[in-house]
């Protein structure tokens, strides 16, 4: 793509996203200011990796600028309460849902994904389904890669935990 | 449809769902220049983007400092030029040897394929300084161990100076299988840098002798 095609891409990336980005940093951050703050640090970040949106759907497009700008938003709230020391079991990370159980109710994991901290659901969405690299990630949001990996071992144990916890409920 | 799979749609649906409460909010007025602002940065950004030189940061580390396309820089000093493998021509200057690599018309100028070092460094911190479309370079350190070492890629269309300095010239190694070349800087750290086709690829450490270069560097792999 040439340096103008890009340009006009960006720019029309960004009006058509602008008020999605700023509503996504508003309800994280209520803060008018801090918000238009959010969204000018993720459309910078984002248009480092610019490359992404090539083959993206609008909708596609609109997804993964929200979860940026949520996750900016999100380390912009709770800078002190950041994630930093590094989970010593990663290796209980993958696929600890699936050697538990067999076979988990659609419902049920909706239910317990929606009791994930924002942070963590933000930066399991990114890893799951935007299927970004934890390195991606780490620079799209400005983090160490360490707190990624902690973040993403994290989400896993928790969605464990409360899928166990259900599993134990309902045999009673 | 896996568990896994069904967290992964959860996520999907999840996200979608916030987005149309999201999209309920009123719209917002931007502050005054916001987006001029934001237009300005989008260009800012693009002009960043320069193909013509490119500087690497200055450190210590066994990694050339300068990567320059196109020009060798002219010391007043009169440069040795000599070759090692087909390719790899040298020019010596004294404080510095200039490498370029001939014949690379039907190689990339960007690069387009990335490498990454995919051994295990545990106890190892790692700092990206570069990540563009001519240059990938990462540092290693492991402060306990009193090692440090980097791994970058470039395209095959510049010119890189090496750091050799009261040394000997580089000579030829084989990287890989690849024709590559080794030196030492006036820092006492090693370095190869390879050919493998598209791209050259580098690692230079201090704290580790040359096998453990060649064992690090088969763990180079093109990244998924």
């Amino acid at each position: 793509m040439s340096k103008r095609s890009k340009k006009k891409f960006l720019e029309r990336l960004y009006r058509e996203h602008k008020q999605l980005m700023y509503k996504t940093a508003f309800s994280v951050l209520h803060n008018p200011e801090q918000a238009e703050d959010a969204v000018q640090e993720a459309f910078l970040r984002v248009i480092k990796n610019y490359s992404k949106f090539s083959s993206y759907s609008c909708n596609e497009n609109a997804a993964y600028l929200v979860i940026v700008v949520r996750g900016i938003s999100l380390n912009m709230l709770d800078a002190d309460k950041r994630l930093t020391e590094l989970d010593d079991d990663l290796s209980a990370a993958d696929n600890v849902v699936e050697t538990v159980y067999s076979d988990i109710a659609y419902g049920q994991i909706v239910r317990n994904i929606e009791k994930l901290s924002p942070a963590l659901k933000n930066i399991a969405t990114m890893l799951w389904v935007e299927n970004l690299s934890e390195h991606e990630i780490a620079e799209l949001l400005d983090m160490n890669i360490n707190t990624v990996r902690s973040s993403a071992s994290r989400a896993r144990k928790q969605l464990k935990k409360m899928l166990e916890e259900e599993f134990d409920n309902d045999k009673r | 449809m896996t568990n896994d799979e069904k967290i992964t749609k959860a996520l999907e649906q999840a996200l979608y769902d916030d987005i149309s409460e999201y999209e309920k909010l009123p719209d917002h007025k931007f502050s005054r220049g916001f987006d001029k602002k934001m237009k300005r940065l989008i260009r800012d950004e693009l002009e960043t983007e320069k193909s013509a030189v490119h500087t690497r940061v200055g450190r210590r580390l066994p990694i050339a400092v300068i990567v320059v396309i196109a020009t060798f820089l002219l010391m007043g000093a009169a440069a040795t030029t000599y070759y090692l493998w087909n390719n790899f021509r040298l020019q010596g200057h004294g404080l510095y040897t200039l490498l370029h690599i001939t014949d690379v018309d039907d190689c990339p100028k960007t690069i387009e394929e990335r490498y990454r070092l995919t051994a295990d460094l545990s106890g190892f911190t790692e700092n990206v300084i570069c990540d563009d479309e001519l240059m990938y370079f990462v540092e290693y350190e492991n402060k306990e161990k009193g090692i440090k070492f980097s791994f970058s890629q470039n395209t095959k269309h510049v010119s890189i100076m090496l750091n050799t300095e009261g040394k000997e010239p580089p000579i030829e190694v084989t990287v890989n299988g690849c024709n590559g070349i080794y030196y030492e800087t006036k820092y006492e750290d090693c370095v190869i840098i390879w050919d493998i086709g598209d791209y050259l690829l580098e690692i230079g450490a201090s704290g580790i002798g040359q096998n453990e270069l060649y064992s690090l560097a088969k763990f180079v792999q093109k990244a998924e």
